[in-house]
Formats: C-alpha cells, structure tokens, sequence
C-alpha cells in the first residue's frame, strides 16, 4: 500500500485501497478510540490527527434496506429490481455501510445478521469495488 | 436566544409562473425576470429597486446578470444558500431577512428558478453534492433511493403505515384540486392510481415523489415598516433558521437518528426565538421531497410525534377549511408543482394574506419546511400579525 500517496488523497483513500485488495478496513480514532466515519483526517472529537485504520470483519445487522426498481441512469450494469442494504458494523463502533444485498429477499428485515464479501459494482465503464450483504 | 429578526421583516409581493416539465416558453432567466417583476408589481414597488438577491439549491442564475432586465439601480447582496437540496429554501429568507434588518438592503428578492432545457434535472444537480463512490457502489445513485432508504426505517421502526402516507397525498391533492395554479387543479385524484403506480425504490412509489416543473418562483421582502407602505397586507417573518446539529449531516448515511429529517434544532431555534410552540402554528406548508420525509419533518417540529402519527395523519384532519393540523394548501410539491419547493413559500404569504385557494379561516401564523433530509435543513415561521 501506498500510504504516502494515501495520505495526501481523500480521507477515505485508505478504505478504497483495503477493499480493491479484498479487505474492510475502517478508521478508528487512537485518541478517544471512537469510530469515525465517513473517514476524517482529524477526530472531531479529541483533536487528533489521522485516526488509525483498522481491519474489520465484514459482519453485520440489517439497518435498513431499500429495493430500488426505477432504472436509475448508472445502474444498468447492476439491473433492476436490486436490495441495497443498509448494515451496522458491531466491531466498528455500529457505524453503517451500503451494500447491495444477494440473499433471500423474503428474509429482509430489521437486526437481520448479515455477512459481506468484496465485490465489484459496475457503474458506467468503471468497475468500482463493493460489498455484497447476504443473510449470515 | 437572538430574536432580532422578529417581525423586523415582511413579504410585500410574490410571483410564480409555472408551467410543465420541459413547456417553458421562455429561458430560464426569461421565467425568472418575469417572476421577480411579477412579485414587484404585486407589492407596488419598483423592479429597479431591489438591491438584494438570494436563492439557493444551485439555482443557475446570478443575480448581476439579472440587473440589465430589471434595471437594478444597485446591487448590494448577491448571495445563495450551501447546499444542493431545498434544504436551503428557508435559508435564503433569512439571508434575505439579516440584510434588511441590518439596514445592508432595503429590498431583497428570494428566489428559484428551473427549466429544465437550461439547467437539467433537479435530482441530478441534488446528487452531484452527495452521490460518491460508496452511494454508487451499493447502486445508490438518487435522492429517491437515500430517501426511500430512510423511509423504510421509518415504517419499520416506528410502525408506520402506508395508510397514513396515503393521508398526506390525499390532502396535497384535494387541495390542489381547488387550486387554479395546480398542476392537478380540477382533477379527481383516484388512491388507487397512487395504490398501483409503479415503484421507484420501496417503500416510495410514483406518486410518493416530488417530480419538478419548469418555472419560477420569487418573493419580495422588506423591512416591516416599509411593507405596510405598500399594496398588499404585509406577512411578516417571525424567525426562520438554517442549519445542522452534531450527529447529522454529510454522513453516508450514518446520522445519529436516521428516522428524522434533520429538523430538531431548526425547530428549538424557532421556538426560542419567537416564544411560539407547535400548537401555535395554524397551518403548514410542508417541503414533501417524498412522502415520508414529509411525515417525518411534522415529527422533527413537534406538529406530530410517531406515536400519534397514525391519529393525527387523517384526511380530515390534513384539509382546510375544518382540520386541525391543515398542510400544503396549495397542494404541496405534490399535487401543486415543484420549483425546489419556492411554491410552498409563495403560499404561505397567499394563505395569510387571505388569498389561498384553501383558506384556513383565521390563520395567523404558517409554518414552512424546507428540504426534509437534506445535510442541511431550514424553517421558516410567518405571520400575519406581529404576536
Ligand atoms: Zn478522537
């Protein structure tokens, strides 16, 4: 990893370069040890400069979740109808990540537990990397 | 608690040229000429003396651009809200409000305007502030999806029915129906149109979304003094705030509470700063972007809370002359039109001058709304006497 060039990118550089190379990493703040995102370059709450990444298990509760069936411009490499959930992380600070979900829609619900695999979302001609949810 | 703005300031004219998507028959900055002078000439003062422009939610047009049209003598606050969504609405008056209480202007003129041949679709200028890799990569690529997201919760944790949406709906196109400026003027709006229309991304339907018109919509304002000087019944503004509290925002959808529009502190400096409650608010007009946002930013201002939202959210409950809780009288961003919601403004100043097509009898003081679920939010309370 780069971490020169992550750096002096986008906060949120170091999540992007984890999960292309098929790993959840997220940021938590060595100072007050509080989870913070969307990442930040400084903790808001302590005061401390470039909070640690961290690696997380892709493990997770079912927040919310939405089945979007209007061909939205974009999303034609994913095809409609598709879930998008929205799931909690318990080892990180129940901070929330997006995902599109594979599983049985019939079992959509809330608190559903949940495990993810890093994917690839095609948007356009870019392949963008992702997590899937399915049931756990 | 500041209240320095308090009756300080007044709508003295409004003016609003709709018309459908796509069916404008001038440029957008040929509707909005069009709209301010209408304004202008609605409170009898001259167009050349406006000094002062606000808009908000990426509106395209620059107020220096607009003087040689309006013949602008001088121009002395050029200025629109942050923000793409119509989060800003209620921002931009008081903006407009600090200027003229200040002594900055004497005649500021809030504005929107939208044609869709000149600045493209709305959702797609809303998202370009919000939509990055991690809404993408999870095929979230809309307002009508982060919102439909967001609604789920709200049915799911707080019990919510669609048959309480389906209220909401019911009074924005009853009360649209008996509007003459309406999209849905005249029309018998049938529920199981709305029942069947197809989805967008559960729980939001067709008809659960705002969809935009071409037009403008601007709203003169000036010092109270000077409005009681002009044509029309002054409507005073009472407090309006903007803004944002820890824990909401920009979050990629991790806000502390994930069922509220972002309203909370909007509504305490409301409150604080007019000595008001909810219960004196006599009628609302509601930014409802969807359906559900709407429901949830009564909630965020205390008209409602979940628990009461299945008693409260009923048909006769929501519609003038005889509700208690009457909303969106013109028919809302719904069943009216949607010029990024200027409309529900311009018939707050209607509704307490008398002029609505659905007057609420005696209404002296309007709520309005803005942008339910944006990062940022703003309310706005008006009046037709200074309490
Ligand atoms: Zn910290």
């Amino acid at each position: 990893m780069d971490y020169e060039a992550l750096r002096t990118g986008p906060a949120d550089a170091p999540y992007w370069q984890a999960l292309s190379e098929g790993r959840l990493e997220m940021q938590k703040c060595q100072g007050c040890g509080k989870w913070t995102w969307p990442a930040v370059s400084r903790c808001g709450e302590c005061g401390t400069w470039e909070p640690e990444w961290h690696a997380v298990e892709l493990k997770g509760k079912l927040f919310s979740w939405t089945r979007t069936w209007h061909p939205f411009a974009g999303t034609e490499g994913i095809g409609t109808p598709y879930v998008t959930v929205l799931a909690t992380l318990p080892q990180a600070g129940d901070r929330r990540l997006l995902g599109l979900y594979e599983g049985n829609e019939s079992l959509l619900a809330l608190d559903l537990p949940l495990v993810g695999r890093i994917a690839t979302t095609r948007f356009g001609d870019q392949d963008i990397p992702a997590i899937r949810w399915l049931p756990a | 608690m500041a209240n320095g703005l308090m009756g300080k300031v007044a709508a003295a004219g409004v003016g609003v040229l709709q018309y459908k998507r796509a069916g404008a028959p001038y440029g957008e900055r040929g509707v909005l000429t069009r709209a301010i002078v209408a304004a202008c000439e609605d409170a009898g003062l001259d167009p050349a003396d406006v000094d002062g422009f606000v808009s908000y939610g990426d509106d395209h047009n620059q107020p220096d651009r607009l003087m040689p049209e309006l013949g602008t003598k001088e121009l002395r606050l050029s200025t629109a809200v942050w923000g793409g969504g119509g989060g800003g609405l209620l921002g931009a008056f008081e903006l407009a409000a600090m200027a003229i209480a200040t002594g900055q202007c004497k005649a500021v003129v809030v504005y929107r305007a939208l044609v869709q041949g000149n600045s493209g679709r709305l959702s797609t200028a809303v998202m370009a502030h919000h939509v990055n890799n991690h809404f993408i990569a999870a095929g979230m690529m809309s307002p009508a999806q982060i919102c439909a997201m967001r609604a789920m919760r709200m049915a799911l944790q707080h019990n919510l029915p669609q048959e309480s949406i389906e209220q909401l709906v019911l009074a924005d196109y009853y009360h649209g129906s008996r509007n003459p400026e309406a999209v849905s003027y005249g029309q018998q709006f049938d529920i199981e149109t709305y029942r069947n229309a197809r989805w967008i991304a559960e729980p939001l339907r067709l008809f659960d979304c705002s969809r935009e018109n071409d037009g403008a919509g601007a709203i003169l304002l000036v010092s109270a003094e000077h409005a009681r000087d002009l044509k029309q019944k002054p409507v005073y503004l009472l407090a309006a705030a903007i803004g944002a509290e820890k824990g909401w925002g920009d979050l990629l959808e991790n806000d502390d509470d994930y069922t509220s529009t972002g309203f909370e502190p909007i509504a305490r400096r409301l409150w604080e700063s007019t000595g008001l409650g909810p219960k004196d608010i006599d009628v609302t007009q509601l930014y409802e972007n969807f359906t559900y946002q709407g429901v949830s930013s009564l909630v965020g201002h205390g008209l409602i809370s979940w628990e009461s939202a299945v008693e409260d959210l009923k048909f006769d409950n929501l519609i003038a002359p005889s509700g208690k809780l009457p909303l969106n009288t013109s028919g809302g961003n719904l069943a009216q039109g949607f010029i990024h919601g200027i409309n529900i403004a311009i018939e707050a100043v209607r509704q307490l001058r008398g002029q609505s097509a659905n007057p609420v009898p005696d209404a002296k003081t309007c709520l309005v709304c803005g942008g339910p679920g944006s990062p940022i939010n703003s309310s706005a309370i008006f009046a037709n006497q200074i309490p």
